[in-house]
């Protein structure tokens, strides 16, 4: 889930389903029950003008910035989160 | 004199002891995201050292309030003193099993005859340290990040500051447990620049 955010994330304008595919590694089927979830919680949005892309919310930005470095404390103990 | 020393001893370990709770309660946020064991040991490590600290700081403070006679002042002092000291060593002991969990790697079982139980904590304390900081160091080669080398120091200046301490308390030394207390706050203070830098830079910076 958090290279679906990551993959987001790079895309300033948008992201599209295609993009996050090859990013995250994902295949289709998959990769829609996670955006769905995502949406659910609140993650990620899709604007009414652009269906096809979607953009990382403030929540969303929050927790990978939350996310990131807690992987770089993790890290300095030599686990991976 | 005896005054000052208390007040040094209270000022340290209030402040390894924020320290030590910050550390677990990151952790504690990291097993929350990952759902990982590992972090749950380790953040329980760093929430008892943390409760060694405080609780041993917590009674010297009232001692110094309550102002007792002198005997019941060194007597409380040393109770107090054994308390932490096992807090102490189940601390190390949970995280030197998280890095169990995670890097596999087996502990030289050492007997030792220890002259006194404080002694006998002490020394169980520098080898449980001991094994921390060799996988720290395995760590730090491995990923050769400024954060992991930190966090090496850290550990490494708790361990010279245990080793300090061993034989300060053996040869009943006064300037000798001051100068190990100041080398394990050195450590502290690793482990606390070691959360300001990953918690402030936005990527992990490489040595």
């Amino acid at each position: 889930m958090v290279d679906i955010l990551r993959a987001i994330r790079s895309s300033t304008n948008g992201a599209k389903i295609t993009w996050i595919m090859r990013d995250a590694n994902l295949p289709y089927d998959r990769l829609l029950s996670y955006l769905t979830e995502l949406e659910e919680k609140g993650f990620i949005t899709k604007r009414k003008n652009d269906s096809n892309l979607y953009y990382l919310t403030e929540k969303g930005v929050d927790f990978l910035v939350e996310f990131e470095k807690l992987e770089r404390f993790a890290r300095a103990f030599g686990i991976e989160l | 004199m005896l005054k000052l020393l208390y007040s040094m001893t209270v000022a340290f370990d209030i402040t390894s002891g924020i320290v030590a709770a910050l550390v677990g309660y990151y952790a504690l946020k990291a097993y929350r995201i990952s759902n990982r064991s590992c972090f749950l040991t380790l953040s329980s490590g760093f929430i008892l050292l943390s409760s060694g600290f405080i609780s041993h700081a917590l009674i010297l403070v009232s001692t110094l309030l309550l102002k007792p006679v002198r005997v019941f002042i060194v007597m409380i002092s040393t109770y107090a003193t054994l308390v932490s000291a096992v807090a102490e060593l189940l601390a190390y002991v949970l995280i030197a099993v998280s890095y169990h969990k995670e890097i596999r790697r087996r502990l030289l079982a050492i007997m030792l005859m220890p002259i006194s139980l404080n002694s006998l904590f002490c020394t169980i304390s520098i080898l449980l340290l001991f094994y921390i900081v060799l996988n720290q160091i395995m760590v730090y080669f491995d990923k050769r990040e400024r954060s992991s080398l930190l966090l090496f120091m850290a550990f490494l200046f708790m361990l010279m500051g245990k080793i300090a301490y061993l034989i300060a308390i053996l040869s009943l030394k006064g300037l000798l447990y001051v100068f190990s207390r100041i080398i394990y706050f050195l450590g502290t203070l690793s482990l606390l620049y070691m959360l300001h830098m990953v918690m402030k830079s936005e990527k992990a910076e490489k040595v």
